[in-house]
């Protein structure tokens, strides 16, 4: 189920209107490796 | 350009940073794939220069990256490439936002992280960006968080929340994961004295609206 969740999200994303493709969004997280921890973040234009 | 996260990921809440500089690894497009971003930070040059803002309260943090020019990317001089495709095909525009005041209780969302914190490692890649749906469970107005019914783990916080906005079946950013909601369990054995507090993850996370966000890149030196 959870699987079917993904590509319907992934499927609904290439009919964005924004620049991100359905491979972009699903993907646009940025992990971040800060001492000895990690956590995630994200890219923004203007 | 800019890198958002929590500021918890970057510092303590004494605001000392856990390193003078951190590590950025982004995918292309199919993350399955070996093509990716790294970059080295510094910082603390990025704080002298006005680059680098954060709130502590609000757990917020921005950082500017970089700039486009002539359609090239002219990086800050505290950002270090050490692989690059020489393009970023994951940015989200900022345009593409919903207010808290735009949201609904109900709405759809989903956050992309890094929850490598989770186990099974052996299975899956947690290198990798994992997806995961929920909806907006409550909007609280008084303290302007957006409580999310949606499991989220260490390793989560700072990543993107995305909302299926209902009236056009697009998607906008509306925040970020800051921590996930604990259900503490308390017991005492009063017999012998004994007490014990149990903390599990609810499966509601807060999230960080987007208006906070908005907030301290206005303040990013230009």
């Amino acid at each position: 189920m959870k699987l079917v969740y993904f590509f319907a999200f992934l499927s609904l994303l290439s009919f964005n209107s924004f620049s991100q493709t359905q491979e972009d969004a699903g993907s646009s997280a940025v992990l971040i490796h800060a001492g000895g921890g990690s956590g995630s973040g994200f890219y923004i234009y203007d | 350009m800019s890198l958002i996260t929590a500021c918890h990921v970057l510092m303590d809440q004494n605001q000392n940073l856990y390193s003078d500089s951190i590590l950025l690894v982004s995918y292309k497009k199919n993350s399955q794939t070996d093509s990716k971003d790294s970059f080295r930070v510094s910082l603390l040059t990025a704080l002298k220069l006005k680059m680098f803002k954060y709130d502590v309260k609000t757990d917020v943090a921005v950082l500017s990256f970089a700039s486009s020019t002539n359609g090239g990317i002219d990086y800050l001089p505290f950002v270090t490439k050490i692989s690059s495709t020489g393009t970023f095909l994951n940015l989200w525009p900022i345009s593409a936002i919903k207010k808290i005041n735009e949201l609904k209780t109900l709405d759809e969302i989903y956050t992309v992280g890094y929850p490598k914190s989770l186990s099974l490692t052996r299975n899956f890649d947690f290198n990798r960006p994992l997806v995961r749906k929920g909806i907006i469970a409550g909007l609280d107005f008084t303290t302007n968080k957006i409580i999310a019914d949606c499991p989220t783990y260490q390793g989560n916080s700072g990543g993107i929340v995305i909302l299926v906005f209902p009236v056009d079946m697009k998607y906008y950013i509306i925040g970020l994961v800051s921590q996930f909601v604990p259900f503490e369990e308390h017991w005492k054995n009063e017999a012998y004295g004994y007490s014990n507090t149990n903390v599990y993850n609810s499966g509601y996370s807060v999230i960080v609206p987007i208006d906070f966000i908005l907030q301290q890149l206005s303040l990013l030196g230009k």
